[in-house]
């Protein structure tokens, strides 16, 4: 009697499939095979769980990168950023004249402008030294961005003079011990009055919310200009043909899909400053790392039981259920290193949230991890499999 | 359906190894029939090619020229993965260190056997428990080979290799790693296999405990089947000593048959 394939199995009732798989004598094999010697066993294990770290960390921290640099961008309710021509992203970038809000709002299927002011500014710390921050001014009466996940203190706060908004991971390097606290920034005073949690930002120049009025003060920004311009459509407008319009309306700025504005400024601060490929050099590494690592435990271990894989091979084992054994003990190992490996970087991204790091491990990525392990596995395997087909069966009569 | 009387059929075998002045020619143009239910032996001395002889027999080894028929059916011309199904399910194999699994139980080792035919789950370990049962094993069923003395370890081998009913077993000095216990006992099995299951056993054996029940001896030598005969007995390693029954001419491997029964009648 021939009982389903696992295949069959999931289709005609996928526990039924799953015990005949693991119960199976392939599956015995190669299970104790592999727990026959704890030391190589160990040695596979970390080597794909480092791999898994390593990958899952890099890859984290690159998604992270992207995510908060164009943070601002991302969180702002609108269809179309107006940016100074050239601008790269949106931390860095001149300034445009206030007017071209009118010229804006006079284009079809426009239905709101608005000022959004970022710049560089100095903060004194209290008890001395500066550091870097960004001022971001908004519209407090009707802001088309505004600070978020609030800890103390809220949006309408803003409206208060000099009011100010920064986040708790920059508190201690800005000096700030508590809500109200006055402090400097360009030689003006300013008052806290609100606190968010893990607004990061990727220059690790904290975000300094305030007014757009205050903003131009402390940055010395004139009063006739902005930083950007923010676009809200009119409902079922044709997106594609009001940003051609708008271009054609200013012609003296760039006018970007705030997707587009999101992805050219993770593009910049990934890819320009050289940020990205070394992360993405690094999680490549953890791929090459496992797959030697795995490779070559396996390929030793095989070696060393060759004399068995001949005998299966006399015995009439076909290419196929050679392979089998050889490809269970990757992939037992490399799920055992793949759990390790994962939970330690989620545990990693659990406290780097408390830090002004940024790493993110979303779902799709944690997936896709383990899908490449799969495929590192699978071609650590090759060398081994390579070997078992090969091996001559009369070497047993030896 | 059986059509033939001989399990397995070499015709005109030539094995050889290398080419030109390195060439070795391991077997040389043998012809030689393997009954249903007969327990067949190979002898001769080192290098005569018995080993290989077997490996064509099982086919593992591709003869350099002639033919192998497997139940009357030619093997020329499958490629591995066909010659690989067709021993799994026709032949069988007891090798000299009996090659068992060290990973797998006793009962394991059997029900591999039946996994490479494609059955699988509780049939199968009920089958290897039974036949090891038949063999006086069920209380090692689940021992590792390890844990086995040499007698037991071959019992499993054995039992490996009938469990799928194969049509042939091909036995490698079955008995040279043994005790004499445990070799007159592996013997009197390999016997039972072929005279009471119908499977025919063929053993390349220099033992002379197996040659006394033997069905047919056939004897090599430098490659070559200098005879073929039954029922002899060579405990006192004289051809005289039990006279000579049938002896079976194998002038095709160019030697003269008259020769052969003036050798036997002379001292």
């Amino acid at each position: 009697m021939v009982h389903p394939s696992p295949l069959t199995g999931v289709l005609n009732g996928r526990w039924k499939g799953l015990v005949a798989w693991r119960s199976s004598i392939a599956f015995r094999l190669a299970w104790r095979n592999i727990t026959r010697d704890y030391v190589r066993l160990a040695i596979a294990i970390i080597g794909v769980g480092f791999a898994v770290l390593l990958m899952m960390v890099q890859s984290g921290l690159l998604i992270g990168f992207a995510t908060t640099s164009s943070s601002l961008v991302d969180r702002a309710n609108a269809d179309f950023w107006i940016v100074p021509r050239g601008a790269k992203d949106v931390d860095q970038a001149g300034q445009i004249l206030e007017r071209q809000k009118y010229l804006a709002l006079g284009v079809q299927g426009v239905d709101s402008v608005d000022s959004l002011v970022i710049r560089f500014a100095e903060w004194k710390r209290p008890a001395g030294g500066t550091e870097s921050v960004i001022v971001v001014g908004i519209d407090t009466v009707r802001p088309v961005l505004e600070p978020w996940n609030f800890i103390a203190g809220s949006t309408s706060d803003l409206s208060s003079a000099n009011g100010i908004v920064i986040d708790e991971l920059y508190s201690q390097k800005l000096g700030v011990s508590r809500l109200g606290e006055t402090v400097e920034i360009m030689n003006r005073r300013a008052r806290v009055v609100g606190i968010t949690s893990r607004i990061r930002t990727f220059t690790q120049s904290p975000y300094v919310f305030t007014s757009l009025k205050n903003a131009k003060i402390l940055t010395g920004l004139p009063d006739d200009e902005t930083t950007y311009l923010l676009v809200r459509a009119q409902p079922g407008t044709d997106l594609g043909q009001l940003k051609a319009a708008l271009q054609e309306a200013l012609p003296s700025s760039d006018v970007w899909t705030a997707r587009g504005f999101s992805w050219q400024t993770r593009i910049h601060w990934l890819v320009t400053t050289g940020a990205g490929a070394a992360l993405l050099i690094a999680a490549i590494l953890g791929i090459v790392v496992g797959l030697v690592i795995v490779s070559q435990t396996l390929y030793s271990a095989t070696v060393e039981r060759i004399h068995e894989y001949a005998t299966i091979r006399a015995m009439g084992a076909s290419n196929r259920f050679l392979k089998a054994i050889i490809l269970r003990q990757s992939l037992l190992s490399g799920t055992a290193g793949y759990v390790i490996g994962a939970a330690v970087a989620i545990a990693v991204a659990w406290f780097a949230d408390k830090s002004s790091a940024t790493l993110s491990l979303p779902p799709w990525l944690v997936v896709l991890m383990a899908v490449i392990t799969l495929a590192m596995c699978l071609g650590a395997s090759l060398i081994s499999i390579r070997k078992v087909l090969n091996v001559d069966a009369a070497s047993v009569f030896k | 359906m059986q059509t033939t009387p001989f399990a397995a059929e070499l015709k005109n075998i030539s094995v050889t190894y290398g080419v030109k002045a390195a060439a070795v020619h391991a077997v040389k143009g043998v012809s030689l029939e393997v009954r249903r239910g007969e327990l067949l032996l190979l002898m001769g001395p080192s290098g005569s090619g018995k080993s290989t002889l077997l490996q064509v027999l099982g086919c593992i080894r591709t003869a350099t020229e002639g033919s192998v028929l497997i139940d009357g059916v030619s093997i020329d011309g499958l490629n591995a993965n066909q010659l690989s199904r067709l021993r799994c399910e026709r032949i069988g194999f007891v090798f000299q260190h009996y090659n068992l699994l060290p990973s797998l139980r006793a009962w394991e080792n059997v029900a591999l056997t039946l996994e490479l035919r494609g059955e699988s789950g509780t049939p199968i370990e009920d089958a290897s428990r039974a036949i090891l049962e038949r063999l006086g094993l069920e209380h090692r069923a689940d021992a590792y080979p390890q844990e086995l003395s040499g007698g037991e370890k071959q019992r499993v081998a054995i039992a490996r290799a009938v469990v799928g009913g194969p049509d042939i077993i091909l036995a490698d000095e079955p008995t040279a790693a043994l005790d004499s216990a445990s070799g007159a006992e592996v013997a009197k099995l390999l016997a039972n296999i072929a005279h009471e299951d119908g499977c025919s056993v063929v053993v390349v054996t220099h033992d002379a405990r197996i040659s006394g029940i033997a069905d047919r001896l056939a004897y090599l030598d430098d490659g070559a089947i200098l005879w073929v005969r039954k029922n002899i007995h060579l405990q006192d390693k004289s051809l005289r000593e039990s006279g000579i029954h049938d002896i079976e001419d194998h002038g095709r491997n160019g030697l003269d048959a008259s020769f052969i029964r003036r050798a036997a009648h002379t001292g």
